[in-house]
């Protein structure tokens, strides 16, 4: 079981408010959740076997670092879709300052 | 202009009529848009309707005029809201995309627009495609052309109930613990999930990245075919994609053996009606030549706890790319810290918050080992499992989900509503391409409820899955 608290501290970490009715919603589904997941301990796994990733065929691919297209030739599309922009950036507001008042 | 009876028109049959003139891509179209007007009021499959389909209509028959012409030219396709259209909103029906419009085409888009399909809209699905129902959608639940009151599905609920209501001739879709198949059963269609890494996910908005993938839904085996061909191959923007070389190099076996995991059934929750049709689906196959025989997949009971903390693990960190600055919803705050938090928490939807605060706890240092890396160990495990049971059978059947269509409403907490993954999401652990073929109805309340039918193919075996589906279909 997983404590209000820790809701409060994933959220946190995650970037998203939570509302403090919701809190213990989400402690309930959550802890819910891990409770289910938690069968997995029944499974007995042999030394190394995490390493191996029989699912997956993916494989690590390069290609050469050439034929770049045109600088800004996606700028302007891209930043139509932002909130705010100033000169070609994006713009956000500060990130030190108001916290220490 | 030849009558076109849409409810069991073909791509083959389409391209036909098209060829010879008996019917214009323009009148074709606009049949589809005439059934989408009449019912998406009460169903709620297409979020958005195109308003340039003639115009699309035209350049398509201009291909034909020309006898420039694939078998999908003029083909009316819906489109899933989470795959990208240049210039087109994409929403992945969250609010936090509500007014995104994409800047580039997904791959699979690129392919089908070079083979002139038509895209009618886009369809709607559980947001994020987080859920089985399409319940979680912002804008509105889908409902199942077979039942008013009852779900399509999901997450591909609105790509599957635009099918079943002559609402598009074929639609993609997209799966990550059964986002096609499962729509596919409870709207009675054929979908598929092909294998792992065949179809780009480039331009398909990320959830479960080593799980997801596009896949197509239509009336016939053979439609759905026709659009994974036309879909599928490698792409240098999709890393994960393969190489035909991997379909070439595969092994080709036929043996006609079709293995049967029953012990799969032995568990609380599935329904009578479910067992039965598999036990009739299993004669069938027995009667069509097939050999059927018991196998066992010893982990796959395990295979709905891997799921749920891979997927949440890999959403959580997908979606933090959401973030109020580059595009989307933003929500001001006091600071940058706090736009973040507030845009975050009223974009995405209760469900979509449950996942990333999931997957952000089995991430979390002390919580990795005992989840993320033990799900992945035993995920290897039921790999395993199914690739030793090919080596004797050739094909695995499975219901595609433990009960028919379930009422709007009825599932209200997140655990019994994960568990109407419990036979699709195996094939997503395994990366193995499967297949949900209509195989009967379910008389419930006095409404006729389409069941379905999975077959689990070898990785890059989709032509297993083709053959053995069209023989049922025939049968």
């Amino acid at each position: 079981m997983i404590k209000a608290e820790d809701v409060k501290k994933l959220s946190q970490l995650a970037r998203i408010s939570v509302s403090d009715s919701e809190v213990e919603e989400l402690r309930t589904d959550i802890s819910a959740i891990l409770g289910y997941v938690d069968k997995l301990n029944e499974v007995r796994e042999e030394a190394g076997s995490e390493h191996v990733r029989a699912y997956s065929d993916a494989r690590t691919v390069m290609r050469d670092d050439t034929d770049a297209h045109e600088p800004g030739l996606y700028t302007d599309s891209l930043l139509a879709e932002a909130p705010a922009t100033e000169n070609g950036f994006y713009k956000v507001k500060k990130i030190l300052g108001n916290t220490d008042e | 202009m030849a009558d076109i009876d849409l409810s069991t028109l073909t791509i083959a049959q389409a391209h036909e009529h098209l060829i010879k003139g008996d019917f214009s891509v323009k009148e074709l179209a606009q049949k589809y848009l005439d059934v989408i007007s009449e019912k998406n009021g009460d169903i709620n499959a297409y979020l958005e309707v195109y308003s340039d389909v003639m115009e699309q209509a035209e350049i398509a028959q201009k291909k034909i005029d020309s006898k420039d012409a694939g078998v999908l030219t003029g083909i009316p396709f819906g489109i899933k809201d989470n795959i990208l259209i240049k210039g087109r909103i994409a929403s992945a029906s969250s609010k936090i995309l509500e007014n995104y419009t994409a800047t580039y085409d997904s791959t699979a888009i690129v392919k089908l627009k070079k083979a002139g399909a038509i895209f009618l809209g886009r369809t709607n699905m559980d947001e994020f495609a987080m859920g089985g129902s399409t319940e979680n959608s912002a804008f509105g639940v889908t409902k199942n052309p077979h039942d008013l009151e009852r779900v399509p599905g999901g997450s591909s609920g609105g790509s599957a109930a635009a099918v079943a209501m002559n609402g598009a001739l074929v639609t993609i879709g997209s799966d990550t613990g059964g986002s096609v198949r499962q729509p596919a059963s409870f709207c009675g269609v054929v979908g598929l999930k092909p294998t792992y890494g065949s179809v780009s996910r480039h331009g398909l908005i990320a959830m479960g990245s080593s799980l997801d993938v596009i896949g197509p839904m239509g009336k016939s085996v053979a439609d759905v075919e026709t659009v994974f061909d036309a879909i599928k191959g490698e792409d240098i923007m999709d890393a994960t994609s393969v190489s035909d070389e991997k379909y070439s190099n595969a092994e080709k076996t036929d043996r006609k053996i079709i293995g049967v995991p029953r012990h799969i059934l032995d568990q609380e929750g599935i329904d009578d009606v479910v067992k039965k049709n598999l036990e009739d689906v299993i004669t069938k196959y027995e009667q069509l030549g097939y050999e059927v025989k018991d196998i066992e997949l010893p982990h796959i009971e395990y295979a709905l706890a891997v799921y749920y903390i891979i997927m949440p693990a890999e959403a959580s960190s997908n979606l933090s790319r959401f973030d109020g600055v580059k595009y989307g919803l933003h929500v001001e705050g006091n600071d940058l810290l706090e736009d973040y938090i507030k845009t975050r928490g009223e974009g995405f939807g209760t469900e979509v918050r449950r996942r990333i605060l999931l997957g952000t706890y089995v991430l979390s240092a002390g919580y990795y080992d005992a989840y993320y890396n033990k799900a992945n160990t035993v995920r290897t495990l039921i790999a395993q499992d199914f690739d030793k049971a090919f080596t004797d059978v050739d094909l695995i059947l499975m219901p595609t989900t433990p009960t028919p269509a379930f009422k709007i409403g009825e599932k209200s907490d997140p655990l019994s509503m994960y568990f109407a993954d419990i036979f699709t999401a195996p094939a997503n652990l395994a990366g193995a391409p499967a297949i949900s073929i209509p195989s009967g109805f379910a008389d419930v309340d006095g409404n006729r409820l389409p069941l379905g039918i999975q077959l689990v193919a070898p990785k890059y075996r989709e032509d297993l899955l083709f053959s053995a589906g069209k023989k049922f279909e025939q049968g």
